[in-house]
């Protein structure tokens, strides 16, 4: 059975360094980050942790959603809004960006159109409702509590919203889920069960959802906003936590070309993997993340000598960052001549939407002619020796590449992409 | 009063504070009907809020003011715990009406003081 062509045909983003095509790429160029030291996470007790980052010109401190403010005009009902959350609000956005670019409109999101969606749900919401319970009892909880807070809110409240009637369907594998949404619809387009899929990551990225992992020393402990997020570097401490959604419209080259859309970048395949190792940390030898990149170039047929440029996943904690740098030369020996390099650097670390948001900053930098540095990388880590590791842009006009995701229990998803 | 229900009457339209207060203390019907309204037009779409402020005994909950039974469930525990009263599942549930639900209120105050 032959595969359909699967490509991409929008992009939505709204992360902390933008949320135009316009202001991402000014700061992708220009290499600006948006870390800053917010009081939220200082106020805790015990907390070493001061570096975060926001969304620009988006407020969702309310916890009620009417409050929210956003740069795009919305016409959300209040019943809407009552069922909505830090996350589904970016992605709303991200989404109405996304389909418009692929120029697509609200009667082709029918039965032809899927969704895929990848959120741990919200957890500052299941904390609100949790103290609700406590305080008021059960029937002084918000109705609406639920619906807006648990893992799938995402994937119903954005049906609802676009009136998508085909497949729909969540993913959770920790900082890997938007990889796995992206390669699952792949599988799906491929084999022809679906013209179209919308696939949307999304993170609320506030104090709750991110301040969990100190304890794990797992967040960066630096207190300078300019080196809190050091992704390869020797002087690293840990990731910097970011909310924030990202839309990639997928559909088959065949729907694509019926309608006359334009294609920005072409999907040939996918490889993913377990570790089998440990619940949290991933294995040392990142032995699962080597087999998910074997699987991506299988399967998209990629010779590995014609890959142009790797975006890594390199959050900036030691032991991950180590296990990556191990797979890839696991793979590609020890001095492969493609340039590598984590945009985490400039965006912090966007747990289950860091795939998908890696992806649109891939494609919109390639489509721009440059492919992005690592900032900030002043100290190479020793074990990276071999491998081209630029901190500044280069201009190489790179179109092939691939993008690695590792989440907890080393769920390693490697996707593989192409410029037309 | 809990932090919720002030947060309602924060946001519900301006008087709608003012005549839970009226009520309780004079317990005048025309009262109660201007602070249940306040609390409905706090929770629908202001695009309804001329059919409310028109509604009649016959207005329809769902059709004509666009209320959904989770929607009803914020507006019936604002009521509940402004009114201090208790309002049954099974009979709130089948309340159609604008008319049906302020008669409703009305039995359950009594009931409650009684």
């Amino acid at each position: 059975m032959s595969l359909a062509k699967v490509v991409v045909t929008g992009i939505g983003v709204v992360s902390p360094i933008g949320h135009t095509t316009k202001s991402i790429l000014n700061n992708l160029r220009a290499q600006r980050h948006n870390f800053k030291r917010l009081s939220g996470y200082t106020d805790f007790k015990r907390s070493k942790i001061s570096i975060g980052t926001e969304i620009p010109d988006f407020d969702t401190h309310s916890s009620l959603s009417e409050d929210w403010t956003c740069p795009y005009p919305t016409s959300f009902s209040k019943d809407e809004l009552r069922s909505l959350n830090p996350h589904t609000y970016y992605a709303y956005q991200a989404t109405r960006e996304a389909i418009k670019e692929a120029r697509l409109n609200t009667n082709e999101l029918g039965e032809e159109t899927g969704l895929f969606t990848a959120s741990p749900g919200s957890i500052s919401n299941i904390y609100h409702c949790m103290e609700e319970l406590h305080e008021y009892g059960v029937n002084r909880t918000d109705p609406y509590g639920i619906v807006k807070s648990v893992v799938g809110t995402l994937s119903w409240n954005l049906s609802a919203l676009f009136k998508i009637k085909g497949s729909n369907c969540g993913f959770t594998s920790a900082c890997a889920s938007s990889s796995h949404a992206l390669g699952f619809a792949y599988d799906q387009i491929a084999l022809g069960r679906q013209d179209r899929i919308i696939v949307t990551g999304a993170e609320d990225g506030d104090v709750l959802g991110v301040l969990p992992f100190g304890i794990m020393r797992a967040l960066s402990t630096s207190d300078d906003p300019d080196s809190a997020s050091l992704p390869f570097d020797s002087r690293r401490s840990g990731f910097v936590g970011c909310g924030g959604a990202t839309t990639v419209v997928l559909e088959s080259a065949s729907a694509a070309a019926q309608r006359g859309v334009q294609v920005l970048a072409e999907f040939h395949g996918w490889g993913q993997s377990s570790d089998g190792y440990h619940p949290a940390a991933p294995i040392p030898e990142g032995i699962g993340l080597s087999r998910a990149i074997a699987g991506a170039i299988k399967s998209s047929g990629f010779k590995p000598d014609s890959i142009e440029y790797l975006n890594a996943h390199a959050t900036g904690t030691q032991i991950g960052d180590l296990a990556e740098i191990r797979a890839i030369k696991c793979i590609f020996g020890e001095s492969p001549k493609f340039p590598i390099s984590s945009t985490k650097g400039l965006t912090g670390h966007g747990l289950s939407y860091a795939g998908i948001l890696e992806i649109a900053l891939c494609i919109r930098a390639l489509s721009d002619g440059f492919t992005p540095g690592t900032a900030n990388l002043l100290e190479p880590d020793p074990q990276s020796q071999g491998l081209h590791l630029p901190k500044d842009n280069l201009e190489n006009g790179a179109r092939r590449f691939l993008s690695n995701s590792s989440g907890f229990g080393g769920a390693n998803v490697c996707l593989a992409m192409k410029l037309p | 009063m809990d932090k919720r229900l002030e947060d309602e009457l924060d946001r519900a339209p301006k008087g709608t504070r003012e005549a839970l207060s009226a009520f309780k203390e004079s317990g005048d019907l025309d009262q109660l009907e201007v602070f249940a309204k306040g609390i409905i037009a706090r929770n629908i779409d202001d695009a309804y809020a001329e059919v409310l402020n028109k509604a009649d005994d016959s207005t329809r909950m769902v059709d004509d003011l666009g209320i959904d039974s989770l929607t009803m469930l914020e507006i019936a525990m604002t009521f509940e715990d402004a009114l201090g009263i208790e309002l049954i599942d099974d009979e709130l549930s089948g309340i159609k009406t604008y008319g049906g639900m302020r008669e409703y209120l009305v039995e359950q105050i009594k009931i409650e003081s009684s």
